[in-house]
C-alpha cells in the first residue's frame, strides 16, 4: 500500500486563539525559571471533552529537590476550563429555531426522498416560510434585549450581533428565494429597498420627529436638520414623506419664491413615481418610468439654469441647491448619489431605484463591484465583508464571515444554502463540507450548556453524517445521568437515532449503579436490555444467597418485574419457579409443589450450587403424610443425588453428608411406599 | 496530513470556569476527571495523597483524601466503570481503591512487585484490568483474582525507564514509550494460536497468556526521551468510501510527546493479510517539531469526543489544542 511521505508543515500563529490563566502560574517571560524551579504544567480532559483540568506538575522527583526549593502557592491550585457557555439570554432564540431546523429537515426529508433538497419537490415558498420564521426569531430577540432596560455591554453586543445576522440572512432570503421563483422574473428592487431600510433604516425616526414638531414654528429657518433629512428621504426612497414636507417646508418664510415653487414641483413628481405591481406589464411600467424619469431630467435642468444663470437670489440659495440635488438623485445621477451616500448600501440602494428599477438579482454583483470601490474597503466591518461577498456571489468568503458573526448563523445559513442547492460550489473550495462543520460546531456549543443538552444531541443527528453521528454517541455514553429521568431521556434520544453503543454503555452503566445500591430488580432489568447474561446470572446468585442467608424468600416482587420483560434465562426461570414451589408448599399444595420441585430438578434450570438444598427441600414431601412423589420421581429424585454426589465437591457446592443420608432414608421409605399404592 | 495550530473556524475562546484552592499542600502532580459522570475530579501530589472533588452547585469541595504512599504520587487512574481509582508512586508501589458510592474509598490493594518508582498507571477501557509502567524499565499487568488484586504478567522489552501507555481505542493493543527513544506496540499472545492474538478478548488475561511486541517505532525517530502517548481511532473521512487514508490507519493514530520538543503522530495499521504474524505497521504521518518552543512536551492526550483533535502540555507552561487535517 502507497505510503505517504512525513509532511511538513505551517503553524498559523494569527489564527490561535490565546487564554491566559488568572492569576498566572508564572511572571509573563520567565519560563526559563519555571523549568529551573522545577515545575512544569499538566492537564486532564473531561470526559466529555468541554472542560480540562491544568494543574502545576513537578518534573524532578521530590528527593531530588533541595529543602530549600519553594513551594509556591499557585502550585496548589488546579484550574479548571472550558469553552465559553452560551448566555442564558440566548435560550428561548436557541429553542424557537431548533424547532424551525427540525421542521425544515423534517420538511425536505418528506418531499424529497432520495433527492432530499431538491428545490422543486418542496417549493420555493416553503423554504420562504421557514427562512421567515428564523427571522421572525432574529427579530424578536432584538425586541426582547432593546426592553430588558439599561443595556450593558454585553447587551448592545448581542443587540448588533442578532441585528447583523437578520440582515445578512433578509439578503440572501430575497436574492435566492423571493425572487427566484422559478418561471417568473422578478425584480429585485422593491425588495432590496425593503430590505435596506429594515435593516439599515435612514433617516432615523428620532429626527424626524424633532423636524415635524419644528415645522411651523419659527426654527424652520435655522433648523439645519431640515435638507440633509430630506435628501436622505429622497435617497431611500421613501417619497411620500419626502413629498408631504416638501409641501409643508414650501410655505415658509423663509424660502425665496423660485425653492417655493420647485418644492412643490419636486412633491408632485415624488408622488408620482412609478411603483410597479404584479398586474402591470413591465412594457406598460418601463414607459412610465421613462417619462417620469423624463420629467425629472426636465426638473433638474430648470433648476439648473436657474442656479447657474447666475442671477440673485438664486445663485446663493442653498435651499434651492438642496431641491437641485434631491431631484438628481431621483433622475439617477450616481454623482449625486455619491455624494449623498454614507455607506455602499444606501448608494446601491438609489442607483438600483433610480436607474434600473426592473432590475433582476444578477445585476447585482456588477453593481455591488462599483460601489464597493467607492467606499473604503480597509474599513469594511465584518457585516459589510458577508454583505458584499453575498452580493458578488462569493459564498465561500461569505460563509466564513457569516461565522465570524456568530456561529449560529454560520451553521443554520449554511443549512438552508443546502436546501436552496447553492451550497455545492462551497463545498468543493472547503476541506470539509461547511454544513457538517458548522453545525458540529454549534451541536458543541449547546451540547457544553447544561440545559440543552438535548438540543445539542438533536443538532448532531440532524446533521445526518457518520461524523455528527459518531459525535453523538460519543457523548451520549458520557452525559451526566443525575436521575432515571434524565437517564431515561437519554435513553429515548438514543432510540432515535440509533445508538447502540451508547444504550448499551448506559445500561451497564446503571445496572451497575443499580446493583451497588441493591436495586437488584431494575439492575437485572438494565443488564437484561443489553443480554448481559452473565451480569443477570450473578445477581441471581446474589438472590439466592441472601435467601439462604435470611431463610426468607423475599426476592418474588423483584423478579416479577423483570419476567414480564420478557427475558430468557436460566437463573431467572429458576429462581421463579422456586418462589412457585415456595407458594405451593405455604398453602399445603404439596403435590403441586412436588411437580414444580421436581421439574426443576430434571429441566436442568436449577444452578449446580442450588441442588443440594433443592434435595433436601424434597425431605419434607418425601415424609409427609400424602404421597407426593411416585415411584418414578422417586428414583428421579435419587439419580439427582447420585449425580451431586459424584461430582468433584466445588461444583456442587457444599453438600451435608448428614443431610442427604436423612434425604437418601426420606426416598427409601417414600419409595417403599410407593409401591403399596 | 497536516496539523494546524488553530481552533478551528470558530472564535469561541476557553475561560477558566473553576478553582481549586490549596489542593496539596505540594505540587500537585496528576490530575483525573472520572469518566462516567465528570462530576469527580482526583488529583495527586507531591506529599503523597491523592484528593478526590465533586462538583457540588458552585464549586468543587474535598470529598475524600486518600493517603499511603511513603511519598510523592505520580500518577492517578481512574477505571472505566468510574469505581475503581489507582495511584502510583515514587515508594514502588500501585495502590487501587474502590467507591463505595457514598464518596468515600476503600483500599482494595497494595501492589510492590515493582523494583523502582512507578510512573503511570492505566486502566483498560473494558476490562478490570490495571496496566504500570516504571523506572523498572518494565510494564506490569494486574488483575483482579477473587478480591484481590495480583500481577498478571510482567511484559519486558524497553531499556530504560516506561514513562506511559496507552490502550488502543477496541482495547486490544497497549502502546507504551520510553527512556530508550522508542514506542512498543504489546499484544496478548495465546500459545499455540496465533490466529487468536487480537481477536475478541483483545489484551484480557488469561492463564496461559503472555505478550509479545507487535511493532516497534526504532529509536532512530525520536530523539529523546518519551514522555507522552495517546492513541485514538482515525476520524471518519466524510464522503470517503474508505480511501487509502483510512488503510494506512485502521487502527487508528498514536501520538507522541517528546523530550525533542516534538509532536509526533503515527497511523497505525494491521499489516497486509499474507502476513499471520499478528504484527502492526506504525508510520509516522506527520511531525510538529518545536511544539511548544524549546520545551520538552510532557503530556498529549487525543480528544475522546471529537475525532482528530488533540491537546498538548509542555515545559513552556503552556497548553495547546491542535487539530488534524487529512488532506485530500
Amino acid at each position: 500500500m502507497p505510503r505517504k511521505k512525513t509532511d511538513k508543515f505551517v503553524v498559523l500563529r494569527d489564527n490561535e486563539v490565546v487564554t491566559h490563566l488568572v492569576p498566572g502560574l508564572f511572571p509573563a517571560g520567565r519560563q526559563s525559571e519555571w523549568t529551573e524551579q522545577n515545575r512544569t504544567i499538566t492537564f486532564a480532559l473531561h470526559p466529555l471533552s468541554t472542560r480540562v483540568a491544568i494543574a502545576v506538575a513537578g518534573k524532578q522527583p521530590s528527593e531530588c529537590l533541595s529543602k530549600k526549593t519553594p513551594v509556591f502557592e499557585q502550585d496548589q491550585v488546579v484550574h479548571v476550563c472550558g469553552m465559553a457557555a452560551l448566555p442564558d439570554e440566548r435560550l428561548p432564540f436557541v429553542n424557537d429555531t431548533h424547532a424551525v431546523f427540525a421542521a425544515l429537515q423534517g420538511i425536505m426529508e418528506a418531499a424529497g426522498g432520495e433527492a432530499a433538497g431538491e428545490l422543486v419537490a418542496v417549493g420555493i415558498d416553503g423554504l420562504l416560510r421557514m427562512s421567515a420564521l428564523y427571522r421572525e426569531a432574529m427579530l424578536r430577540q432584538v425586541r426582547v434585549l432593546q426592553e430588558a432596560g439599561a443595556p450593558s455591554e454585553f447587551i448592545v453586543s448581542e443587540i448588533e450581533t442578532f441585528q447583523s445576522m437578520h440582515a445578512v440572512w433578509h439578503l440572501l432570503e430575497i436574492i435566492y428565494l423571493t425572487t427566484n421563483m422559478p418561471g417568473l422574473s422578478i425584480s429585485i428592487v422593491p425588495h432590496f429597498m425593503e430590505w435596506l431600510n429594515l435593516n439599515f433604516p435612514a433617516p432615523s425616526s428620532e429626527d424626524g420627529q424633532r423636524i415635524v414638531d419644528s415645522l411651523g414654528t419659527e426654527s424652520l429657518a435655522l433648523n439645519t436638520d431640515l435638507w440633509p433629512y430630506l435628501k436622505k428621504l429622497a435617497l431611500r426612497g421613501h417619497v411620500a414623506t419626502l413629498a408631504n414636507m416638501l409641501e409643508r417646508v414650501a410655505p415658509a418664510q423663509e424660502l425665496s419664491s423660485s425653492a417655493a415653487r420647485w418644492a412643490r414641483d419636486i412633491a408632485r413628481v415624488a408622488r408620482d413615481m412609478p411603483l410597479g405591481s404584479n398586474e402591470e406589464t413591465s412594457g406598460s411600467f418601463n414607459a412610465r418610468w421613462r417619462r417620469w424619469n423624463e420629467e425629472l431630467q426636465n426638473t433638474v435642468s430648470a433648476i439648473d439654469s436657474l442656479i447657474s444663470g447666475g442671477k440673485q437670489p438664486e445663485a446663493n440659495d442653498a435651499e434651492l441647491e438642496s431641491l437641485y440635488a434631491i431631484a438628481d438623485v431621483m433622475r439617477g445621477n450616481a454623482d449625486a448619489i455619491s455624494a449623498e451616500s454614507k455607506s455602499w448600501q444606501d448608494m446601491l440602494g438609489a442607483i438600483l431605484l433610480y436607474s434600473e428599477p426592473t432590475s433582476q438579482a444578477d445585476r447585482l454583483p456588477s453593481l455591488a463591484g462599483i460601489m464597493v470601490e467607492q467606499f473604503q474597503a480597509s474599513e469594511f466591518s465584518v457585516l459589510d465583508r458577508a454583505l458584499v461577498a453575498l452580493l458578488n456571489h462569493e459564498l465561500p468568503e461569505f460563509l466564513v464571515y457569516c461565522n465570524q458573526i456568530d456561529t449560529w448563523l454560520s451553521a443554520h445559513i449554511s443549512d438552508l444554502m443546502d436546501h436552496i442547492s447553492i451550497l455545492d460550489m462551497c463545498r468543493a473550495t472547503f476541506a470539509v463540507d461547511p454544513r457538517e462543520h458548522y453545525l458540529l460546531a454549534l451541536g458543541e456549543s449547546y451540547l457544553s450548556h447544561e440545559n440543552l443538552w438535548r438540543v445539542g444531541l438533536d443538532y448532531l443527528g440532524l446533521i445526518g453524517s457518520q461524523a455528527g453521528n459518531s459525535v453523538m454517541e460519543e457523548y451520549a455514553m458520557r452525559i451526566p445521568l443525575e436521575s432515571d429521568t434524565k437517564a431515561q431521556q437519554v435513553l429515548r434520544m438514543c432510540d432515535k437515532f440509533k445508538l447502540l453503543r451508547a444504550k448499551d454503555r448506559i445500561h451497564r452503566q446503571l445496572g451497575r449503579q443499580k446493583w451497588q445500591r441493591g436495586r437488584l430488580g431494575a439492575a437485572i432489568s438494565h443488564f437484561a436490555q443489553v443480554s448481559d447474561r452473565r451480569a443477570v446470572g450473578q445477581i441471581c446468585d446474589q438472590l439466592w444467597d441472601e435467601y439462604l442467608a435470611t431463610g426468607e424468600l423475599s426476592y418474588g416482587p423483584t423478579i416479577d418485574g423483570v419476567m414480564a420483560s420478557g427475558l430468557r434465562h436460566d437463573r431467572l426461570q429458576f429462581l421463579t419457579k422456586y418462589r412457585d414451589f415456595h407458594e405451593c408448599y405455604k398453602v399445603g399444595e404439596f403435590a403441586d409443589a412436588g411437580k414444580i420441585l421436581l421439574h426443576i430438578l430434571l429441566s436442568e434450570i436449577a444452578p449446580p450450587y442450588a441442588i443440594a438444598d433443592l434435595l433436601v427441600d424434597a425431605i419434607p414431601l418425601l415424609e409427609g403424610d400424602e404421597l407426593v412423589f411416585d415411584s418414578d420421581a422417586t428414583f428421579e429424585l435419587m439419580r439427582c443425588a447420585e449425580t451431586l454426589l459424584t461430582q468433584p465437591p466445588p461444583a456442587s457446592g457444599t453438600v451435608d453428608q448428614g443431610e442427604m443420608s436423612i434425604f437418601s432414608v426420606a426416598c427409601a421409605r417414600n419409595l417403599a411406599r410407593s409401591f403399596l399404592v | 496530513m497536516d496539523i494546524d495550530a488553530s481552533e478551528g473556524s470558530s472564535v469561541a475562546a476557553w475561560q477558566c470556569v473553576d478553582v481549586i484552592d490549596n489542593a496539596h499542600k505540594r505540587t500537585v502532580r496528576s490530575v483525573a476527571f472520572e469518566p462516567t459522570q465528570g462530576r469527580t475530579l482526583a488529583t495527586a501530589s507531591f506529599d503523597g495523597t491523592t484528593a478526590i472533588w465533586e462538583k457540588g452547585d458552585e464549586t468543587y469541595e474535598c470529598v475524600a483524601t486518600l493517603e499511603g504512599h511513603d511519598n510523592e504520587a505520580k500518577c492517578v487512574a481512574w477505571a472505566a466503570s468510574g469505581q475503581l481509582l489507582a495511584t502510583c508512586g515514587r515508594d514502588k508501589s500501585v495502590w487501587i481503591w474502590e467507591s463505595n458510592g457514598e464518596g468515600d474509598f476503600d483500599c482494595v490493594s497494595v501492589l510492590m512487585e515493582h523494583t523502582q518508582d512507578v510512573k503511570m498507571v492505566l486502566w483498560h477501557p473494558k476490562q478490570e484490568l490495571l496496566v504500570s509502567f516504571s523506572y523498572d524499565d518494565t510494564i506490569r499487568v494486574w488483575r483482579e483474582d477473587d478480591d484481590d488484586w495480583v500481577s498478571a504478567a510482567t511484559i519486558t522489552g524497553h531499556k530504560s525507564t516506561v514513562w506511559g501507555g496507552a490502550f488502543s481505542p477496541q482495547g486490544d493493543y497497549l502502546a507504551s514509550v520510553s527512556d530508550d527513544r522508542t514506542v512498543r506496540v504489546w499484544t496478548q499472545h495465546t500459545a499455540g494460536n496465533a490466529a487468536a492474538a487480537g481477536s475478541d478478548d483483545g489484551f484480557y488475561y488469561r492463564p496461559d497468556t503472555t505478550y509479545k511486541c507487535v511493532a516497534v517505532v526504532p529509536d532512530s525517530v525520536h530523539t529523546r526521551a518519551i514522555y507522552s502517548v495517546s492513541w485514538a481511532s482515525s476520524p471518519p473521512t466524510s464522503g470517503d468510501a474508505g480511501g487509502s487514508s483510512t488503510a494506512l490507519a485502521d487502527l487508528g493514530y498514536l501520538a507522541t510527546g517528546c523530550g525533542d520538543n516534538s509532536l509526533r503522530v503515527f497511523g497505525v495499521a494491521r499489516q497486509a493479510e499474507e502476513s499471520t504474524s499478528g504484527d502492526l505497521d506504525v508510520v509516522l504521518v506527520c511531525t510538529q517539531e518545536n511544539a511548544h518552543g524549546l520545551s520538552d512536551i510532557n503530556c498529549v492526550q487525543w480528544n475522546p469526543v471529537y475525532p482528530g483533535w488533540l491537546a498538548t502540555s509542555g515545559d513552556d507552561g503552556i497548553i495547546r489544542i491542535w487539530h488534524l487535517d487529512a488532506m485530500t
